[in-house]
């Protein structure tokens, strides 16, 4: 395509390079949750932000750039599928994962009804599958 | 409801009922009166059999239920050989019916059980014995009533039963969820830590962090499955195990502040003459941590933890400056399952206030809060302060 390549937005690596770091939002209102999982996303090259309540995610992911969103289901202010909502309504398009200490057949039931995926806190291997399958996002168009 | 007499004691022509229907009504009130008294469904089918085998003299009596609408089969028996054991009426398994014994009478009534919309729920049997005679036409006309009253009462509460069972059931699952998130909290980090120390490629600094938030989340986890076998042995009436000694109070405080401090600032402070209190102080630091836990989730700022003493008592205070509790708020507090009306979205089972005060009454001690709305709550121990004598030196 030959439509000039604008100015990259803050914080992400110029387009047209081979790759382009995802930028995740870790919303969990257990500190040490977020450590862990901070630390192993880190370790596969995604840049993380975080917050500790419902607001707060709300707050990051209106400031754009958040190419994933993970939310834990049990916060104070929103649950992670109230935040859900609030930022479809608001066309927030990005990916939004639910990744909760506790999976019921309902709260399963009301992730797909949103189109979102529910992943159990004790897997935190999934939780990086899963994000890893957004990687593509990142990548510059191809030519044609 | 239709009553027929037996032969030709119709109405007489003075229009006064003849004594035999009058007794037929006054047996059908007090019977129905008797099914009545009770508010179980099974307890009824009992009170059916032993009302109809009254009524009629008969010799064995089944009443049972079966309908299909998830209830569940229930089956009551009566026997005139069973007497003896002060009317002892048994409930019996799925598909009891008359025993062939009891079929070898001369007589057998079966009246159906109904709802209130005609569907069939099941049915009341009565025999009698081979040396008994048979059934009368008055028989059979009481115990269509009696089994007509019955109906009435037993799928009311049928119908009530089903509907406290499915909201028990309900409260259950919403218990047991907020157990199970309770402990896939530190689960989850103890396994992402583990991954980590695992695959081995981290420096000193990260290595030392995890330690550290994987020692605290495996006492998080001891704490939890602690405070529910707490619970259990409530739940049972059974004893806490408890070992109370004399305990440095202060000491008790900081292990459990350090607990927390990674996460907010907590400030500690004791009376210079503290004596140390008699509590067993692995229990005093579950309370401790509990509290504290309580005040980092409805507060923001800085906790304070402060010993004082107060006449011959030891008192621990954790205060926080959060929302605060209103009056109606506190008077539950340290009920069994309750939990705070800011508590939406948080995690919790509402059982560490009830099990937390649990543990201080079996020590002896007290726990009491006391609020201003808006300023902050301040959770008070006490505790009967060691004597002299029993101060380690």
């Amino acid at each position: 395509m030959g439509v000039p390549v604008p100015d990259p937005p803050a914080g992400r690596v110029p387009g047209g390079e081979a790759f382009v770091s995802l930028r995740v939002l870790l919303a969990d209102d257990e500190p040490d949750v977020r450590m862990v999982v901070r630390m192993q996303l880190e370790r596969r090259g995604w840049d993380v932000e975080e917050a500790s309540s419902g607001y707060e995610a709300l707050e990051v992911c209106r400031g754009g750039d958040v190419d994933v969103a993970v939310l834990d289901q049990r916060m104070g202010g929103f649950t992670g599928m109230e935040v859900a909502d609030i930022l479809r309504r608001e066309s927030f398009e990005s990916p939004i994962i639910i990744f909760s200490a506790y999976l019921d057949p309902g709260l399963e039931a009301d992730a797909a009804r949103r189109d979102l995926t529910a992943i159990p806190k004790t897997d935190i291997s999934a939780l990086l599958t899963e994000i890893a399958t957004h990687e593509e996002v990142g990548e510059p168009p191809k030519a044609g | 409801m239709k009553l027929t007499s037996e032969g030709g004691d119709g109405l007489s022509a003075t229009n006064v009922p003849p004594r035999r229907d009058i007794d037929h009504i006054r047996a059908l009130t007090s019977a129905s009166a008797r099914i009545n008294e009770h508010l179980a469904v099974d307890e009824m089918l009992v009170e059916l059999c032993r009302q109809a085998a009254r009524l009629t003299g008969a010799s064995s009596a089944v009443a049972s239920i079966d309908a299909d609408d998830g209830y569940g089969e229930r089956t009551a028996r009566w026997s005139a050989e069973d007497r003896a054991e002060d009317d002892l009426l048994a409930l019996e398994g799925p598909g009891a019916d008359l025993r062939p014994e009891e079929m070898r009478g001369r007589g057998w009534l079966v009246a159906p059980l109904l709802t209130r919309e005609g569907r069939n729920l099941g049915a009341v049997q009565i025999a009698r014995s081979p040396d008994h005679g048979g059934f009368s036409h008055r028989d059979e006309a009481l115990l269509e009533s009696l089994a007509h009253i019955a109906s009435v009462a037993i799928d009311k509460a049928r119908v009530y039963e089903m509907a406290a069972a499915q909201e028990l059931a309900q409260f259950r699952e919403e218990i047991l969820a907020g157990i199970s998130h309770d402990m896939q909290t530190p689960l989850a980090t103890i396994t992402g830590i583990v991954d980590m120390l695992v695959e081995g490629t981290l420096d000193e600094e990260e290595e030392n962090a995890l330690h550290r938030t994987l020692q605290r989340q495996n006492r998080n986890l001891r704490a939890l499955v602690q405070q529910f076998l707490d619970f259990s042995r409530l739940e049972s009436s059974r004893q806490l195990l408890l070992r109370p000694r004399p305990t440095d109070v202060v000491a008790v405080m900081e292990q459990a502040v350090e607990l927390f401090a990674h996460d907010r600032e907590l400030v500690i402070g004791a009376d210079s003459d503290l004596p140390w209190a008699m509590a067993d102080p692995e229990r005093l630091q579950q309370v401790l941590v509990n509290l504290l836990s309580n005040a980092t989730k409805y507060s923001d700022d800085r906790i304070r933890v402060v010993a004082r003493r107060v006449g011959g008592e030891v008192a621990v205070d954790v205060i926080d400056q959060g929302r605060g509790i209103d009056e109606d708020e506190l008077a539950n507090l340290f009920r069994k399952f309750h939990r705070g009306t800011n508590s939406a979205g948080t995690d919790g089972t509402g059982l560490g206030l009830y099990v937390s005060r649990a543990l201080v009454e079996a020590q002896g001690g007290t726990l009491t809060a006391t609020s201003t709305p808006g300023w902050g709550c301040r959770f008070r121990i006490r505790l009967p302060a060691a004597s002299r004598g029993e101060r380690p030196s």
